[in-house]
């Protein structure tokens, strides 16, 4: 029997079709309406997709000596905890999302949202496991936003409040396009790191919205508030990019980039610590992944641009922008 | 079976990267990963060097020979410096040392 719990009315038709989407290099198939990811399959769709179906709740409860605790965090809103079962791979029970189970090889995604739906729910799907899905999948994910300029990826890595979204946002209204918000996923490939789009959405603080005031409306509608931000739709791109740039944010009250100027230098050389730091994922530890973190690093580090991107104090997030859309355009070869 | 103790190779002794251990160069330095305990490890430019050198040559000797056009240091001290490097590897579970015999 289908459950009817999502934050979608359309969620609830008695029998569930198919959603076609992608992001973070996953080619979607969903049980079940999908919240800020664009509709439609990628025309070069390669591969088994990633199914995604809603679960009861008790179906994902299965515990028992078996189930092995990986790790537990909490936030200012929700408590996680992540297991590892052998029958339903990684398991991320959260009080406010619901819980999810990820196969071990990233080709199934069980969802069990919270009683009642639980407005928003689909954020943690977006946010944490599809990321997750993804690096089960061979990606390496990174704690980074991107958008695309000049069919090119410009990424921005940095702590949380070293301000990547604002600066993507940013960068957004003056033309450019979301590759993703807060997550990465890079594919080795050859040559430069393939940047893959994310969801369709950023996360918008109400304080850097209060500074944008109208000028946010080119985003899109608001698809969720969770009372700090407000996720907002915004136009993303189809296609996986090469990524041309990465940029560490980092604000320095002794940068030499003046009160509230930007100073853009190369990091050269490139500090392994750096890119291995930047990992969104730290749980999953098998051989295959390390060595794929490692490969896409090495990667990142021989044939991508890094830069460290200072501003001073009173950080402006368009004007951070607007040195960043100078400076890329003028990187030779990327 | 790794090495696990601090004994110092002999030029003799065969020296191998097990195959869960994996390197990639970076511009200032190597970074070395050891697949079974998840630790990372980075060796400056002569180390790494060496390390590489090490992962194609058979014996300690024949390494330190392939270095010595490289390297701008006298010979017993290449010797003495890679030895100390492999003992220090082996220790990490990096390489592992068998004997000239094999054994």
């Amino acid at each position: 029997m289908p459950p009817t719990a999502t934050d979608s009315p359309a969620s609830a038709a008695p029998a569930p079709s198919l959603a076609a989407s992608y992001a973070f290099g996953l080619d979607l198939e969903a049980g079940f309406p999908l919240d800020g990811l664009p509709a439609g399959a990628r025309p070069e769709a390669r591969g088994e997709p990633t199914r995604l179906e809603l679960s009861e709740p008790g179906e994902l409860r299965r515990s028992g000596a078996e189930s092995v605790t990986l790790a537990e965090w909490a936030d200012q809103e929700d408590s996680w905890q992540l297991d590892h079962h052998p029958e339903l791979g990684y398991v991320l029970r959260t009080d406010v999302y619901g819980t999810f189970a990820i196969s071990d090889d990233g080709r199934r995604v069980r969802c069990a949202p919270p009683a009642g739906g639980g407005r928003g729910w689909q954020h943690c799907l977006r946010g944490q496991v599809l990321p997750f899905a993804a690096l089960l999948r061979g990606f390496e994910t990174f704690h980074a936003s991107a958008v695309a300029l000049d069919g090119r990826a410009l990424a921005f890595a940095g702590r949380s409040t070293a301000g990547k979204t604002s600066v993507a946002v940013n960068l957004l209204l003056r033309g450019a396009e979301l590759v993703t918000d807060d997550v990465l996923a890079l594919e080795p490939g050859v040559g430069r790191p393939l940047a893959h789009p994310g969801a369709a959405v950023v996360s918008l603080r109400h304080s850097e919205a209060a500074v944008l005031g109208g000028r946010a409306r080119p985003l899109g509608s608001a698809l969720e508030d969770d009372g700090e931000a407000t996720r907002m739709l915004a136009p993303r791109c189809r296609y996986p990019l090469p990524l041309a740039a990465l940029y560490v944010l980092q604000r320095d009250e002794s940068s030499g980039a003046g009160t509230n100027g930007v100073a853009i230098e190369p990091i050269d050389p490139p500090d392994p610590r750096l890119l291995l730091s930047a990992s969104f994922n730290f749980v999953v530890r098998s051989p295959e992944r390390l060595r794929n973190q490692l490969e896409v690093c090495s990667r990142l580090a021989a044939e991508v641009p890094l830069f460290r991107l200072r501003s001073g104090p009173r950080f402006c997030a368009a004007d951070v922008a607007e040195a960043v859309e100078r400076h890329a355009r003028g990187l030779e070869g990327a | 079976m790794p090495e696990t103790e601090r004994k110092t190779p002999e030029m003799t002794d065969q020296i191998r990267v097990p195959e869960h251990v994996v390197y990639r160069r970076f511009a200032a330095e190597t970074v070395v990963l050891n697949l079974e305990t998840g630790q990372y490890h980075g060796l400056n430019g002569t180390a790494g060097r060496m390390f590489e050198e090490l992962d194609d040559a058979g014996t300690l000797g024949e390494a330190a020979a392939a270095l010595a056009g490289d390297l701008d240091v006298p010979r017993d001290q290449l010797d003495r410096d890679l030895r100390e490097l492999c003992a220090s590897l082996a220790e990490r579970g990096l390489v592992e040392v068998g004997a000239a015999n094999g054994h």
